[in-house]
């Protein structure tokens, strides 16, 4: 008995021991719980989280373009597009003659019904909605807009506003949260981060009056800009040849010609370097009142050329004008007047007159690729032409050859601040941003001032400009028949020969035709409007253009009753 | 009037609401762990019903009757691991199922009951010789072995801590577990490197950690570590897991059952399980102390260690303490021959409590 019950008792001491043993273990696999779930919670419920949700990304619409008067330039729409994939690339070309690298191809309703038609087609290709861009004036736009391709939900915008602008316009994308399981399913969760569509950019664009400067230069090589000298707002610009922003295709097949200079993706306003001609003359002469080297009434008689050292400068009318003053000298385009502004004032006093003007300097406008233009000097000729500077080389200065080169939108914002005798703004595209609950954002543009130069110089040239056109002997006068508004202008003529040493025989070629080219104000009194034009290798009158430009926006003013002179 | 009281004698209902309270959370655990499935959930309640009857019936047996019936079902047992050697079906690479037509059946669950009953009825009639320590172990180890090659690791280890924890309990000498100890201390190197082919050590070593070498298990373990770790303390709701439901947690109806419960219930969930698992243990070991009979203690210890040792390694493994062995966890995971078999382990012990509370 008493070996029993010790052997009992022996047993409840293992017992006690096994029971204690399994305490601990009980312990570690609660404390071991207490680790993960109290003290490592967020580190797994992250890990859980990642496990499960993953985001699906909600692309925003992309912002409108609209012009002035709020007419919708560019918009989007939904369309039918094609999946290509390195295994349906060559079945697609064979069946509809798709040839591409974009991933997505737009296709036709007949060609989703044979797709649709034919099982084997079916599983090989997948429709999906793809987004497009529409450009309602694709055309006469091209140069002011540019374009873009969506690539899927992806917009890649290549030039013009698009690219300005795009961070306006692509809006932010939303999220969509997708439980995923361990076998791949998605299903949605509900949970969203909604996209805030683009905001709309309101142009300063006038589409009508942008549709007129596109006609009225038919299909002359040029470029067109009606700038408000009073804000700096671009009612229309035009670069010619142009291309469709719709033509998506086309667009790729001209892309390594971009920026060369016959290229229509070649913006000739913000890009194309021309040399001036007359059109600079009002600048020079106010560079010469403003320097006391003339004075208004000081004439000289003009031979029809002038010599300097050994060089005889021929004048365009070769009998001469006789007795012209400056302001005669305008009107007339008299060129023997300014190659002896020339010789008085040299080229410095030339230069820093025209760097005032912002010739030789980009002008911020909101396109992307502007060039700087060339005021030529001393210095840069002897470090681009390894040769010294010539009275010669002032005196082609003056009259707007030569190396000196500009932008059509330099000569329209220098135009712009003599008209303003002294200050101007930027000139810009962009009047407003509209966000998606409609408030308008205005950008802020500052009034900026050259070196004063005396108002009655300015007024004395402003004349000049209107002899131009006002008097029997202007240049622009045939151009300008009866019109119920004012006009200033300056006319100009650049001759291609003279940079090629082609002597004129018969019928020139094409590519080697005079360019015509003009810059004016309207009405001449408090002007509303700035015009540049150019036509290039043509017969079409810069003028002309000009006019027919100018009616019809002066036309659609007098239809809102508004007082023109 | 003794074999009334005999038979009127109250079971523990202690013990019971705790086992029925494991169950019942286990079927609502079960519901979620199965993706809401009906069928399969009825099913694992029909079969725990009868299991429960069975139990009721069990406990109703004389404790002699087991003691002589034991050895009869343990050689039965031995012979069913045995069959299964010969023409058990595969179930993941592991030869472990019998199918006899009308059940199908893992004759190593059965042994988790008839082992400790054999071993308890041999334990208490064994004199204190050598010769006897030596069956004692021989009995262990023969249903061990045949376990181990099925190969089933878990279930092997499982029966030889119980046996050896019963062994030691019924007495054995302390010259012989230093001896022991002291023999395979001196073996296990000289046959390590002398004896074992480097594919064996190989497979010895992935066999004993399989996170270091599968990606299988360590997937496993990183996603079940998710799962309890992301339930935090409360847990993410009842049929909310998403590391179960998205089907990240590997079977989680049957081995890592206990994912879901950490997940949906919380670290609340996790603690009460386990505490319900030790409670249950403890209740049962202290029934086995207060017990004056050798054979109802030894039986008594021997299935609340095999329950409870089952337990533990099972979440052991899903909390990623102990390496991936496949281990069901007892009440709750799916599955009929464990959950019937551990039932009718239960229905012994009341029979036992009924025995030693009749006294």
């Amino acid at each position: 008995m008493v070996l029993i019950s010790n052997i009992h008792k022996q047993s409840n001491q293992y017992i006690v021991l096994i029971r204690n043993f399994f305490l601990i273990l009980t312990l570690l696999l609660m404390t071991q719980c207490m680790r993960l779930q109290i003290f490592n919670y967020y580190y797994f419920n992250n890990l859980a989280q990642h496990n499960y949700l993953k985001t699906a990304s909600i692309p925003a619409t992309r912002g409108q373009i609209t012009d002035r008067h709020g007419h919708i330039l560019v918009d989007n729409q939904l369309n039918y597009s094609l999946k290509l994939t390195k295994k349906n690339r060559a079945l697609a070309n064979e069946l509809f003659g798709i040839q591409s690298h974009q991933n997505y191809i737009p296709i036709t309703h007949q060609q989703i019904l044979k797709i649709k038609a034919d099982e084997k087609l079916h599983d090989q290709f997948e429709i999906i909605f793809t987004k497009k861009r529409i450009y309602h004036y694709g055309k006469e736009l091209f140069p002011v807009v540019g374009y873009g391709i969506y690539n899927g939900d992806v917009f890649n915008e290549s030039t013009g506003i698009e690219k300005t602008y795009n961070k306006i316009l692509e809006g932010q994308p939303g999220y969509l949260l997708n439980k995923v399981s361990a076998k791949g399913n998605q299903e949605n969760t509900g949970k969203y981060i909604s996209s805030i569509e683009g905001n709309t950019v309101k142009l300063t664009i006038d589409a009508q009056l942008q549709k007129t400067a596109y006609k009225a230069l038919g299909n002359t090589k040029g470029s067109v800009i009606v700038l408000d000298p009073n804000n700096g707002e671009i009612l229309a610009l035009v670069s010619k040849p142009s291309l469709d922003s719709n033509n998506v295709l086309e667009l790729y097949q001209s892309k390594h010609t971009l920026n060369h200079k016959d290229s229509p993706e070649f913006n000739r306003v913000t890009s194309g370097l021309i040399s001036p001609g007359s059109t600079i003359k009002p600048f020079i002469a106010l560079a010469a009142l403003d320097h006391h080297i003339v004075t208004p009434n000081e004439s000289i008689e003009d031979k029809g050329y002038l010599i300097v050292g050994n060089h005889k400068f021929h004048d365009w009318l070769k009998e001469g004008h006789g007795s012209v003053n400056l302001r005669k000298a305008i009107a007339v385009s008299c060129d023997t007047f300014f190659y002896v502004l020339a010789k008085k004032m040299g080229i410095n006093l030339i230069t820093d007159t025209l760097n005032e003007f912002g010739f030789g300097h980009q002008t911020h406008l909101d396109l992307p690729n502007e060039s700087n233009g060339l005021v030529p000097t001393p210095t840069w000729k002897r470090e681009n032409r390894a040769s010294n500077w010539y009275t010669g080389d002032t005196i082609i200065t003056t009259i707007g050859q030569g190396a000196l080169l500009t932008t059509p939108i330099q000569l329209a914002n220098a135009t712009a601040i003599l008209v303003n005798e002294g200050f101007f703004y930027d000139p810009h595209l962009l009047k407003t941003t509209v966000d998606h609950a409609g408030d308008e954002y205005q950008p802020i543009h500052v009034k900026k001032y050259i070196r004063p130069i005396a108002h009655e110089h300015y007024e004395l040239v402003k004349r000049a400009m209107q002899d131009v056109i006002t008097k029997p002997y202007g240049t622009g006068n045939y151009s300008f028949g009866p019109r119920p508004y004012s006009i200033a202008g300056k006319t100009g003529t650049t001759q291609v020969t003279s940079h090629h040493n082609i002597k004129p025989s018969g019928p020139l070629p094409k590519h080697l035709e005079n360019h015509s080219l003009f810059i004016g104000f309207a009405p001449v009194k408090n002007p509303k409007v700035v015009i540049v034009t150019i036509s290039e290798n043509s017969q079409l009158n810069a003028a002309t253009v000009s006019r027919k430009i100018l009616d019809q926006y002066f036309r659609s003013l007098n239809a809102d009753n508004e007082i023109l002179y | 009037m003794q074999t009334m009281k005999y038979y009127t004698n109250p079971i523990d209902y202690y013990l019971l609401s705790c086992i029925c309270l494991l169950t019942i959370l286990g079927i609502f655990v079960l519901y979620s762990g199965t993706d809401q499935n009906l069928m399969t959930l009825f099913k694992q309640i029909s079969k725990l019903s009868i299991a429960f009857a069975m139990m009721y019936a069990i406990s109703h047996i004389h404790y002699r009757v087991i003691d002589q019936m034991g050895l009869i079902f343990f050689v039965m047992s031995i012979l069913t691991l045995l069959a299964v050697y010969f023409f058990g079906s595969s179930g993941k690479g592991a030869q472990r199922w019998l199918d006899l037509g009308i059940i199908k059946f893992q004759p190593s669950e059965i042994v988790k009951l008839t082992l400790p009953l054999a071993l308890a009825s041999w334990l208490s009639f064994r004199t204190d010789t050598i010769m006897n320590h030596f069956i004692s172990l021989m009995i262990l180890a023969l249903p061990c072995l045949l376990i181990i090659i099925q190969p089933d690791l878990g279930t092997g280890i499982l029966i030889g801590v119980t046996g050896l924890l019963m062994i030691l309990i019924a007495g054995f000498p302390f010259y012989l577990i230093i001896t022991g100890i002291t023999l395979f201390v001196c073996a296990s190197p000289i046959v390590w490197h002398y004896v074992l082919h480097d594919y064996q050590k190989m497979r010895i070593i992935t066999f004993l950690n399989p996170g270091l070498d599968s990606m299988g298990g360590g997937y496993h373990i990183i996603q079940s570590k998710i799962a309890i770790g992301s339930g935090g303390l409360f847990g993410k709701g009842w049929l909310n897991g998403t590391q179960s439901h998205l089907s990240f947690l590997p079977e989680h109806a049957t081995d890592f059952v206990f994912g879901i419960i950490g997940e949906e219930f919380g670290f609340i969930g996790a603690f009460s399980i386990i505490l319900l698992i030790f409670l249950i243990t403890q209740r049962i070991l202290n029934l086995a102390m207060e017990t004056a009979d050798r054979y109802q203690k030894l039986v008594l210890c021997g299935l609340a260690t095999n329950f409870f040792v089952c337990s533990v390694i099972n979440i052991g493994m899903v909390i990623g303490v102990f390496p991936v062995v496949g281990i069901p966890l007892p009440l709750i995971s799916y599955g009929g021959t464990h959950a019937t078999i551990l039932i009718l382990s239960f229905g012994v012990v009341f029979a036992m409590i009924r025995a030693s509370r009749s006294r």
